[in-house]
């Protein structure tokens, strides 16, 4: 310990302060587990979604060929996929339900309001993943419903018509449409994601867990 | 802030153990659901032919009702967007400090009302099948 103070000064009574960080004890109850399953459903994504992006390729000749490839033949591909589609249905349950605790207990209440909102963008990031990831492997039933997705974006007034061009790769629909999705899913709303679960951490140690009822 | 701190539990090693041992029921009930109910592969994706009745994923079930009953179009976006929006902005709906469930049974029976449509909007999305 003392090769790492030497080189990080503190470190020792930072994780000293972890260690023995007081936990009040009314948490033990299981609904105030829901918030820490979301993040270990997301976790869960991460680790799930590496091995996928392994076999995955995100071209409309290729996409569905490399989903059949997962799951009839890449070892252990049927089952980390199957992870992969429940951990993220659940993730949206167990958030879901991690905001109705965090409401009925009144926890969201002063000082804890921006908590509440990083909150919801979560909740709003996890559906904006699953929809993204939806499309990917290029069955029927996804790709219209991403179709219909920007269809449905197209009508917002103002940004509407250009954020429908944005995600179909044109004025129709066209293969960028599985590109841009692919991007979004692995890497601009994960790195959101995660920056809003720093953020939702960080308020939550700084704020502390709010008293029992 | 915070009125007492009367019971408390160490981080380590009981509560960081006991969050371990929930979040390792949790993925063994995840390995459970997939074992059971796979992730199945269905036809691929054909872009002459839009199939009948098509909904989206559950967790749109509530919008895609609204967007659907909803005749002006534009209307069926605004509202559901302005239900995301009142979700965000709960904390300043409800300002009192009071967390009491007995003392802000408004608040709370809005917010519950609110719920249940949501509910019902699913069910609708997830039942009824829509367009001409």
């Amino acid at each position: 310990m003392s090769w790492m103070e030497e080189r990080f000064p503190g470190i020792g009574h930072a994780a000293k302060e972890i260690a023995e960080h007081k936990v009040p004890s009314h948490t033990l109850n299981p609904i105030y587990c829901l918030g820490g399953l979301t993040l270990i459903a997301f976790l869960v994504q991460v680790l799930t979604g590496i091995f996928l992006a392994v076999y995955y390729k995100p071209t409309v000749a290729e996409a569905y060929a490399s989903v059949q490839m997962i799951t009839y033949e890449v070892r252990f591909g049927a089952i980390v996929r199957s992870l992969h589609h429940w951990a993220a249905n659940l993730m949206i349950v167990l958030c879901f339900l991690h905001m109705l605790r965090v409401y009925y207990t009144g926890a969201f209440k002063k000082p804890r309001e921006l908590n509440w909102v990083a909150g919801c963008f979560l909740l709003l990031l996890s559906m904006g993943l699953a929809f993204t990831g939806y499309l990917l492997p290029y069955e029927q039933l996804s790709y219209w419903a991403s179709v219909i997705g920007a269809e449905t974006a197209g009508s917002l007034p103002v940004i509407g018509p250009d954020l429908k061009i944005m995600m179909q790769g044109g004025i129709k629909v066209t293969g960028e449409m599985l590109s841009r999705f692919y991007v979004l899913h692995l890497m601009v709303l994960p790195a959101i994601t995660i920056l809003f679960m720093v953020a939702h951490f960080i308020m939550i140690r700084v704020q502390g867990i709010s008293d029992p009822m | 802030m915070e009125k007492s701190k009367r019971f408390t539990i160490p981080f380590l090693p009981v509560h960081a153990t006991t969050e371990l041992a929930i979040a390792l029921v949790f993925v063994g009930c995840l390995f459970v659901l997939g074992g059971v109910m796979p992730r199945g592969l269905e036809e691929a994706a054909n872009k002459l032919v839009t199939p009948v009745g098509l909904k989206p994923e559950w967790y749109f079930l509530w919008a895609f009702a609204l967007l659907e009953m909803i005749p002006n179009k534009l209307m069926g976006i605004i509202v559901p967007g302005l239900m995301v929006g009142a979700l965000i902005i709960v904390p300043w709906l409800e300002p009192s400090p009071e967390r009491k469930l007995s003392k802000r049974m408004i608040a709370v029976s809005v917010f519950s009302v609110m719920m249940v449509v949501l509910v019902i909007l699913t069910y609708i999305g997830k039942t009824v099948t829509f367009g001409a």
